[in-house]
């Protein structure tokens, strides 16, 4: 009798028979994976226009997969989008390069969005707002999103002068003051189309309009923010612990998303070399 | 969560560079070279002007998380998406191991009954 020993087809066999090399004009990167196929990552000054800059993937020049050329204006995000093509060792892993992703959006636009659709998109999220629903079932929750919540809500309300109140109930109508929805959408519509692009992402990740604020008056840490978007899921992580495939893998996603999108926003909203004293973000 | 100092910012920098390059040292990145010069630019002066160094220790440190946070997910992935144990590996954590099953030359289960 012989041992017949069969060995589970590997995955790796399928995939390489479906792996096909062509190169489009964004280096065929949309779905496949692709191996690191440039050595080196370089940011230089455009030709074209003097005061941006372009990052060059062994002498090819980057672009997004519509295949436009990829000019940032500051000179810290260019060199951290570089350092992030840098970053890929041998395959690159485009989902976990957010700072590319969000510029290609950004510069793309890919859904051909002008400001006032994107102020709607924001806005949506201003009658469900994560801090101003609050639950008193247990108490000690109860008690917690006191103390987290409640300084944010005071925050933006001096920032803003509007006046959010939080309400324990669900049925409750005009939560939100028409003044104070006329002051947000003149808040946001200070910002050009691209920062707002970012905002709606970082409202769309936080489910919060009030904490996004927060996060660009520089009021709270990414950490921070990170947590108080997820203040009930932390809670129920201090009772019955952690998991960490999930929570941590949540909470890291969250966190990473957050941050490229807020250096984005920064960077679009202040030049941090050539100005002598910064202005303002607000 | 305190407010890091500069300099813990400076240091968590330093180490997110040279852990994604074990190739290079992190002193031929050009990003280094930036994070360094801005650093030296924004020294604390007075009281006066503390408010745009706040600003700037702010972006350095979510850069900071940003490249940590990234670094840690990737890592969580990838001890996690293994996928389920086999029958086989699941027996070997308590110590047991499965039968030895010595194969038989094949025979047609469902023989028909020859007319």
């Amino acid at each position: 009798m012989n041992r017949l020993l069969f060995f589970r087809t590997s995955s790796s066999l399928i995939r390489y028979c479906f792996r096909s090399t062509s190169s489009t004009s964004n280096f065929g990167l949309t779905n496949r994976e692709r191996k690191r196929f440039y050595k080196k990552v370089s940011t230089v000054e455009s030709s074209q226009s003097p005061t941006k800059y372009e990052i060059l993937l062994d002498q090819r020049k980057l672009k997004t997969p519509s295949g436009n050329l990829v000019t940032i204006e500051n000179e810290f995000l260019a060199l951290s989008l570089a350092h992030e093509w840098n970053q890929q060792l041998k395959k690159i892993d485009l989902a976990s390069m957010h700072l590319n992703s969000l510029i290609n959006t950004i510069i793309d636009n890919p859904l051909k969005l002008n400001k006032e659709q994107i102020i709607a998109k924001v806005m949506h999220y201003l009658d469900w707002d994560t801090l101003l629903y609050r639950s008193d079932a247990p108490e000690e929750f109860h008690q917690l999103q006191i103390t987290s919540w409640d300084p944010i809500l005071k925050v933006v309300n001096e920032h803003l002068n509007t006046k959010f109140q939080s309400t324990y109930d669900l049925h409750v109508k005009d939560l939100i003051r028409e003044t104070d929805r006329q002051i947000i959408e003149k808040y946001l519509s200070s910002f050009d189309r691209s920062s707002l692009m970012i905002f709606l992402f970082i409202a769309e990740q936080l489910k919060s309009i009030l904490l996004s604020i927060c996060l660009i008056k520089q009021f709270r840490s990414v950490e921070d923010i990170s947590v108080l978007s997820r203040l009930e899921t932390e809670f129920q992580i201090s009772r019955w612990t952690n998991v960490e495939y999930y929570h941590d893998y949540d909470i890291l996603d969250t966190r990473s998303k957050i941050a490229a999108a807020y250096l984005i926003f920064y960077c679009l909203n202040n030049n941090i070399t050539r100005t002598i004293m910064p202005k303002d973000n607000v | 969560m305190a407010t890091k100092s500069a300099l813990s910012v400076y240091k968590g920098l330093l180490r997110e560079l040279s852990i994604n390059n074990s190739k290079f040292s992190y002193r031929s990145l050009p990003v280094y070279l930036k994070i360094k010069d801005e650093y030296r630019r924004h020294r604390p002066i007075t009281a006066k002007h503390c408010k745009p160094n706040d600003e700037i220790l702010f972006v350095a440190s979510t850069y900071l998380s940003y490249l940590e946070s990234a670094r840690k997910r990737k890592i969580i992935q990838s001890i996690y998406s293994k996928g389920e144990r086999s029958v086989q590996q699941a027996a070997n954590i308590v110590g047991l191991a499965l039968p030895e099953i010595i194969d038989r030359p094949y025979l047609p289960i469902d023989q028909r009954s020859q007319q």
